[in-house]
């Protein structure tokens, strides 16, 4: 589980490094995979019997998220941008300096909160991490593009979140809660095709 | 199959129909036909359900009581108004039957979400419908196909997400302070949230509580993250500045009251301070604005987020002065609807949204000027409309409460909003037109639920009938109100 997470870390960190939007959506996708294996370990973990929420939230990380996502994404993106370059945060010193020190903060913060033990803390670390480098992504951007990855990135933070519960939510919920994403997705791919289309003085 | 739950399944029904080709051609008729039906049903169940009476339905994911009875009702009253007008005001360009299609499907799964966002009993599924409520609402925002109103769904959606997602993470770390400290879940089902004896008042437990608060403050446009509500009001037509402005901002007040209801009795020092704080920066920031704005539907905007703060402003002082909260609410949903669909049809006419490119109100179009005035008196908080009863209550409630210094914050921010709004919309109103465009055509049929919607008003502020004040009075004690 540790070495998840620690994967984890680096995938949300990922696209605040990388220079190119389809690497940042893949990176969104192994997100989306490494959430759904924590999922599939934590049900493990704590089983209950026709637990179908939970394999629910499984076939929601995998298939929606880790895969439908960056593809549903790049595919409305695709020949409407100017360019395949995208700067999350800028390739500045001061910029990646003010990142780590959110990393280091949301670790911090992790293992500050009861109950003090290696993996809860660095589980609710990363998840803090994810969601604080995402506001950041979103209070540094100004394309809809990268606004979006910044939304994904706090959406996927919220369910690292989520899956440090031992109770889960009923099926009726979580369904719910799928189909609001799945929405949103969709809302979200629909405006970037027309936002992101090349505007005349491009 | 339970009648309550029908408000929700009929505007869906109705929704599916319209995505059958020979049903277009009759949208409007339909959506008119819905909203007498959700109105009148609503109506019924709320006059013959007592106000103290709490009925579960669908395996208690749902409820109908006094808050869900007053909104219902608020929600639907505004819904019919909205289709009335819509109904009423067909235009012979394709642009408008277009218009007209989408609106019909859009806003029946609107207002199918928003009336299950109200009767929800789970604090879960209560935000998943009023995020599903936002997603109905961005082919409506961004219709007019122009980079500006694409820009302005962008914004909505892109801010609600955010804001929506805070509050879900909020929920989620209530649940781990609890797991943490009590070995067990929370539940988030209404009836079954015993937050009191599960002795979580840690870290954790607050910050998930200002995460919620902070997530839905959003979504009602409070300080710091409203600049969304300003663009997007303005770039929607106005029946969609309408929905979003009287029914989405209302069906997101109960999610709030859904909180309140289950942790304002053990966080009430906090919830108070968090909403005080927030309700203040809303009513100087949009007071600042509306000094600086020659945008009509702007100026009604900032209005609304005005109000807004008055009404976390009043939830945060508490005690009576949440009855006045509630009086104001309901108030100001029918004000928002008399002068956004005023609003747009000035814009209409006058094709500018800019107050100083306007004169002569009364003489060209004299029901709309007289509908834009009432509407500004009773937005402006004057008697004897419901607004200014509801306004003098949570300002009693102040006093009562010995917040001499909120109080006199608060009369000073509404005094410049009086001055500055009168200032820039009065004379649309009543200078002389300095064009000869002769009197423009105001058919009955689009004044009507105008009339509707002001009568309510005028009846709240003179004469409030006794189950109304009753119903009123069970959801202020359910939020901490005094008997």
């Amino acid at each position: 589980m540790m070495l998840l997470l620690v994967a984890m870390l680096v995938a949300i960190m990922a696209p605040l490094f990388a220079r190119t939007w389809r690497t940042m959506f893949r990176a969104l996708g192994l997100q989306g995979l490494l959430l759904a294996v924590i999922a599939y370990m934590q049900l493990g973990d704590h089983a209950q019997p026709g637990d179908i929420a939970g394999w629910v939230m499984i076939a929601d990380l995998a298939l929606l998220r880790g895969l439908f996502v960056p593809a549903f994404l790049e595919r409305m993106v695709r020949g409407r941008t100017r360019s395949p370059e995208l700067e999350l945060v800028p390739s500045d010193l001061v910029f990646w300096g003010i990142s780590l020190v959110i990393v280091v903060t949301a670790l911090w913060f992790g293992a500050k909160i009861p109950p003090v033990d290696t993996l809860p803390s660095l589980h609710l670390g990363v998840a803090l991490t994810a969601v604080l480098l995402g506001l950041y992504v979103l209070a540094l951007q100004t394309r809809p593009i990268g606004q979006v990855i910044g939304a994904v990135i706090i959406e996927n933070g919220v369910v690292l979140l989520e899956l440090l519960l031992t109770h889960h939510v009923a099926l009726p919920v979580e369904l719910a809660l799928v189909g609001v994403f799945l929405g949103s997705i969709l809302a979200f791919g629909v405006l970037l095709r027309r936002l992101e289309t090349p505007t005349e003085d491009a | 199959m339970n009648a309550i739950l029908l408000t929700a399944l009929i505007p869906a029904a109705g929704g599916l129909l319209t995505l059958i080709p020979p049903v277009r051609a009759f949208a409007l008729q339909l959506l008119l036909l819905v909203a007498v039906a959700n109105f009148g049903l609503s109506l019924a169940l709320t006059i013959e359900t007592p106000a103290d009476a709490v009925v579960y339905l669908g395996q208690g994911y749902f409820v109908f009581d006094a808050t869900a009875q007053l909104f219902m009702t608020l929600i639907n009253a505004v819904f019919l108004g909205v289709a009335g007008f819509v109904a009423a005001h067909p235009r012979p360009d394709v642009g408008a039957r277009r218009f007209g299609r989408r609106f019909t499907g859009c806003t029946l799964a609107f207002m199918a979400a928003s009336n299950l966002a109200i009767l929800s009993n789970h604090l879960l599924m209560g935000w998943a419908f009023v995020e599903a409520t936002t997603l109905t609402a961005i082919p409506l925002i961004g219709h007019d196909g122009t980079r500006a109103a694409w820009g302005a769904a962008w914004r909505y959606l892109l801010l609600s997400t955010v804001g929506l997602s805070l509050a879900f993470l909020g929920f989620v770390v209530l649940e781990r302070s609890v797991e943490v400290s009590a070995h067990e879940g929370l539940s988030f089902f209404l009836n079954q949230l015993d937050v009191a004896n599960l002795g979580s008042q840690t870290f954790a437990h607050k910050l998930g509580i200002l995460l919620v608060l902070f997530g839905y403050g959003t979504k009602l446009g409070l300080a710091p993250m409203y600049s969304w509500l300003p663009e997007t009001y303005d770039a929607a037509r106005p029946p969609v500045t309408t929905l979003l402005a009287a029914v989405q901002f209302n069906i997101t007040f109960v999610a709030l009251f859904r909180v309140l209801q289950s942790f304002g009795a053990s966080d009430q020092e906090l919830i108070r301070a968090v909403l005080t704080a927030m309700g203040v920066a809303s009513m100087v920031i949009s007071a600042i604005n509306i000094v600086a704005t020659r945008n009509y539907k702007r100026i009604i905007a900032f209005a609304s987020i005005n109000h807004a703060g008055a009404l976390a402003i009043g939830l945060g002082v508490g005690g009576s002065a949440i009855y006045g909260v509630l009086l104001y609410a309901v108030s100001n949903a029918l004000v928002k609807a008399v002068l956004f669909l005023t609003a747009g049809q000035i814009e209409e006419r006058f094709g500018t949204k800019r107050t100083d490119e306007i004169q002569g109100l009364l003489h060209e179009m004299p029901f709309a000027g007289i509908f834009l005035m009432f509407g500004t008196f009773a937005l402006l908080g004057f008697a004897p409309f419901g607004s200014f009863i509801g306004e003098l209550v949570m300002m009693g409630g102040m006093i009562e409460a010995g917040q001499t210094i909120l109080f006199a914050a608060t009369c000073l921010i509404l005094l410049l909003v009086f001055v500055a709004t009168g200032r820039t919309m009065f004379p649309m109103i009543w200078s002389a037109s300095k064009r000869d465009a002769g009197r423009g055509s105001e058919p009955f049929v689009d004044l009507a639920p105008k009339i509707f919607f002001l009568l309510v008003l005028l009846t709240l502020g003179i004469y409030m009938p006794a189950p109304l004040n009753e119903l009123l009075g069970q959801v202020a004690l359910s939020l901490g109100g005094p008997r």
